[in-house]
């Protein structure tokens, strides 16, 4: 089922009805059958894949958790006459069953992964498989992993229901592209009973709204541009490949935060919060900090799962003692992070594709992280050389700037297509010709003489400058009182109630004029959907 | 105090939420009926039909090639009838059915020229060709008819686009009447007629025969389009009107750049066989290349210009006038494609 759809909006307001109208405690089977019911929409193979993933994720944690609970029935049983290493011993021996059986299941849900991350290129070597990957099955599978992990770990208790795991994976506002929440986080909110309370809905509607506005408005209407300077950029003036750059990340941030508006928004409807996945990331001073506002929640399971692990490794301890009695503290402390850094940014590059582009888009950001992670140091001292205030507004903006750049870049390198493709691009941007004589030198995807085209650019350039406005005000909140959690919506909740009504019903009514002929032109789907 | 304004907080945003949802909806309907009731579009023409109503002899049924091909002025002239072009932009069969059920009820047709183009039988009005049928509706006459076609026909999914259709149409009403710069309805002389200047649809190509079918034609029948097809012929056959059908030319570049054409035109004339009736397409007429030009009769390439339409209908008439009289027709057409292409203009280049 598509989210800009109308099948969805009338989905949507029978959910609503239904779980506030269900006895509390069996809201969340209301959470349970829409979620089916929602990904009935993708065929039963991508249900089938759904229950076999909740079934071997059940299982599986049953089975670490039986581990435990035994050793700690015998332990229990045996706490005077077994010796402190004995007990520690057969704890150690428990803990390498759990061990292997984490193991094993990491294997075969990475497999599962991997298999359907590997169809399309085995079906462009010429071998027909007629296999399409399941909808959002690169979100549930780290989440899955994510549950089991923390489960081995000892940092939540397996869940006895299976139903219970089931909704945990399928959860349906999650299903197309994340946030990949953490067991805690999600069932905490998904097995709560919630009222009906008129501020969650305002709230949550208001945010539902802002999304599709995000998505249709400005993400769809920028598509066949960017799609038509991506095919051609051998022909385009330099600048207008470079503003084609700054937009292609533009939309994809429209795109992907207009996503998880909607989604976030309609549990805040139900009164359930989600992981958030931006957090104003055009604000961010370097990749590092771009990375952790945007896609937040695949950045932190990474840093989880993958980034500590590594960093914490016998491995890596071993050449960190060994290499700091020959190169010093500041180089062995280092390198947990930079092996931690490197794997991390190799997986999340075939997490997103299993293809050249993506893995040197993977590998360029982590060496980046890297390289600006061991240069510490000496950019400190340049700065201090050149008396530069970090602190500064100039400096600040300038950072701020640079990192749009930088992501902008790297992003244009994954998208455009092949690999030759998107170092052609970057290449063209910085060598075709600078001579602009008009306008339309710069933006040629725009017909001057199109009165409808030229509607959408404004409206484009509008929904860009409400959206910028959105982000600086709740950048400002955040700053102010980092605790809390004021948004622009505690700003437009107490302005005039027919101020408030006329700005939702102009939003809609953009939606209907412009978002709805792009999103139909442009089937519709999430960028991010794919990966 | 505290739960007072939270209380307050809350009944604010429902509010707003609760007006805005009272305003779009009064603004829709406003805009929506003020598309309707104006009749401003040029596809709009209930007021014309029910004026002609009782008066037609000869209607011209299809979608865009036909709306655009078919002059009823010169159809009038070289028949000595009473015509009207009911065909429709985008038209599904569905919609084609529909208009003709109403026309045919309420005018005395004993002929029906059934427009039939490369993607007829592949046509599928879902996604943006849904448009096709917010054309359709507001040429049926009442609002029950309407309402029941967008019920049976528009699926849930295309209610977006209809939705928006009808907003930007009643904006675009809306407009023209506080502006006075009103759109251009259906002309009483036109009669269903649309008229396209000429383009010049010439292959812009150095090498024409590297561009000889390069693209493909969609062969695939979708859904039941052949039953709808048939459907409306049995229509017409039921009410006492000889049907012929009728495939109007397109450009010769687009001929030549695409493959598939004598496959659809077996698909047709099969429906034709098996219904009875004469099957007439003038892209394999001898004498096209005669009397249409890729520079001057085509607005693109598949529709006909206002001289091209005007040529294609003289022409068209005299064949009917001929096909009426007993006249054996058959040998002023080719038999199939790979012979009409060997006298295209860029067959020299193969």
């Amino acid at each position: 089922m598509a989210l800009c759809s109308v099948p969805f909006i009338i989905f949507c307001i029978v959910l609503l009805l239904l779980y506030f109208a269900a006895p509390r405690r069996f809201q969340w089977i209301i959470l349970l059958l829409a979620s089916m019911v929602f990904n009935a929409f993708c065929g039963i193979g991508a249900i089938a894949l759904l229950l076999v993933f909740a079934l071997i994720t059940y299982i599986s944690t049953q089975a670490i958790g039986r581990i435990y609970a035994e050793g700690d029935a015998y332990i229990a049983a045996n706490k005077e006459t077994l010796p402190r290493e004995e007990r520690k011993k057969y704890k150690q021996t428990l803990k390498g069953r759990a061990h292997r059986i984490l193991i094993a299941y990491v294997i075969l849900l990475a497999g599962c992964l991997a298999f359907f991350k590997l169809v399309p290129i085995f079906e462009e070597s010429g071998l027909n498989m007629s296999v399409i990957a399941p909808l959002g099955v690169s979100y549930y599978t780290l989440q899955c992993i994510g549950y089991v992990t923390d489960v081995y770990r000892k940092e939540v208790t397996p869940e006895r229901n299976y139903l219970k795991v089931l909704l945990f994976v399928s959860f349906f506002p999650q299903i197309v592209q994340g946030p990949i929440s953490g067991w805690e986080n999600l069932t905490g909110e998904i097995f709560a009973s919630h009222e009906f309370d008129g501020k969650s809905f305002s709230y949550g509607f208001y945010r539902f709204l802002w999304g599709f506005f995000k998505k249709m408005v400005i993400a769809d209407t920028m598509s066949p541009y960017i799609q038509g300077l991506f095919a051609n950029y051998h022909d385009y003036h330099a600048p207008t490949l470079m503003i084609g750059a700054f937009l292609c990340m533009l939309r994809l941030y429209a795109d992907f935060s207009g996503y998880m508006d909607i989604v976030c928004g309609l549990c805040q409807m139900m009164g359930i919060s989600l992981t958030e996945n931006f957090r104003q990331p055009f604000f961010s001073h370097s990749l590092t900090e771009f990375w952790t506002r945007w896609h937040i929640s695949l950045g932190a399971w990474f840093r989880n799962y993958v980034f500590y692990p590594v960093g914490k490794s016998g491995m890596c301890k071993a050449i960190a003692s060994k290499t700091r009695k020959k190169l010093g503290d500041p180089f062995a402390d280092r390198l947990p992070m930079t092996f931690g850094l490197f794997a991390v940014w190799i997986l999340i590059g075939l997490w997103h594709g299993i293809n050249a582009p993506f893995v040197l888009w993977g590998i360029l950001n982590g060496l980046i992280m890297i390289m600006t992670n061991w240069l510490d140091p000496v950019y400190g001292r340049l700065k201090k050389a050149l008396r530069i205030d970090p602190n500064a507004a100039y400096w600040r903006a300038f950072t701020c700037i640079r990192t749009f750049i930088l992501v902008s870049y790297l992003e244009v390198f994954s998208d455009v297509g092949t690999l030759k493709d998107g170092v052609g691009y970057i290449l063209s941007s910085l060598t075709n010709t600078w001579a602009v004589r008009s306008l339309s030198d710069i933006v040629p995807y725009v017909n001057p003489g199109s009165p409808g085209e030229m509607h959408n650019l404004l409206v484009v350039i509008a929904g860009f400058a409400g959206v910028l406005a959105v982000s600086i005000r709740n950048e400002m909140l955040k700053k102010k009182d980092p605790g809390s959690d004021r948004d622009v919506r505690d700003d437009i909740i107490n302005l005039p109630i027919l101020l408030q009504s006329v700005m939702l019903a102009g939003i809609f009514m953009l939606i209907v004029l412009i978002g709805v002929q792009s999103a139909v032109s442009n089937a519709g789907g999430f960028m991010y959907a794919n990966f | 105090m505290r739960e007072v304004s939270c209380m307050r907080t809350s009944d604010r945003g429902i509010k707003a939420i609760l007006i805005a949802a009272l305003g779009v909806i009064v603004c829709s309907a406003v805009m929506i009926g003020i598309f309707f009731r104006s009749e401003l579009f040029y596809y709009q023409d209930i007021a014309l039909r029910d004026k002609l109503a009782g008066t037609v002899d000869t209607i011209v049924i299809g979608s865009c090639q036909d709306k655009f091909g078919f002059v009823p002025k010169v159809l009038d002239e070289e028949l000595g009838c009473v015509s009207y072009n009911l065909s429709g932009i985008h038209a599904p069969l569905y919609g084609q059915i529909a208009l003709m059920e109403e026309d045919l009820s309420r005018n005395p047709v004993d002929r029906v020229i059934l427009g039939v183009d490369y993607d007829t039988l592949a046509y599928t009005s879902r996604g943006i060709k849904a448009i096709g049928d917010t054309k359709i509706i507001p040429r049926l006459n009442t609002p029950a008819e309407r309402l029941g076609y967008f019920f049976h026909n528009i699926h849930i999914e295309d209610y977006d686009i209809i939705y928006s259709q009808y907003i930007n149409a009643g904006l675009v009403c809306t407009k023209g009447l506080l502006t006075g710069n009103r759109p251009q309805g259906v002309p009483y002389e036109a009669r269903g007629h649309y008229c396209l200047p000429a383009n010049d649809m010439s292959l812009v190509s150095d090498d024409p025969a590297a561009e000889y079918q390069t693209f493909s034609l969609e062969t695939d029948i979708i859904e039941d389009n052949d039953r709808l097809l048939s459907d409306l012929i049995r229509l017409c056959k039921d009410k006492g009107a000889d049907v012929i059908m009728v495939m109007t030319p397109a450009s010769d570049s687009y001929v030549w750049t695409y493959g598939g054409w004598d496959t659809v035109h077996g698909q047709l004339k099969q429906i034709a066989d098996e219904n009875d009736i004469m099957f007439l397409d003038f892209n394999l007429y001898k004498s096209k290349g005669e009397l249409f030009d890729d520079r001057t009769s085509y607005e693109d390439k598949w529709h006909l210009s206002d001289t091209g339409s005007e040529v294609f209908t003289r022409e068209f008439s005299d064949i009917l006038k001929m096909v009426e009289s007993g006249e054996d027709v058959t040998g002023l057409f080719h038999e199939d494609y790979e012979t009409a292409l060997k006298c295209s203009p860029y067959a020299g280049t193969k």
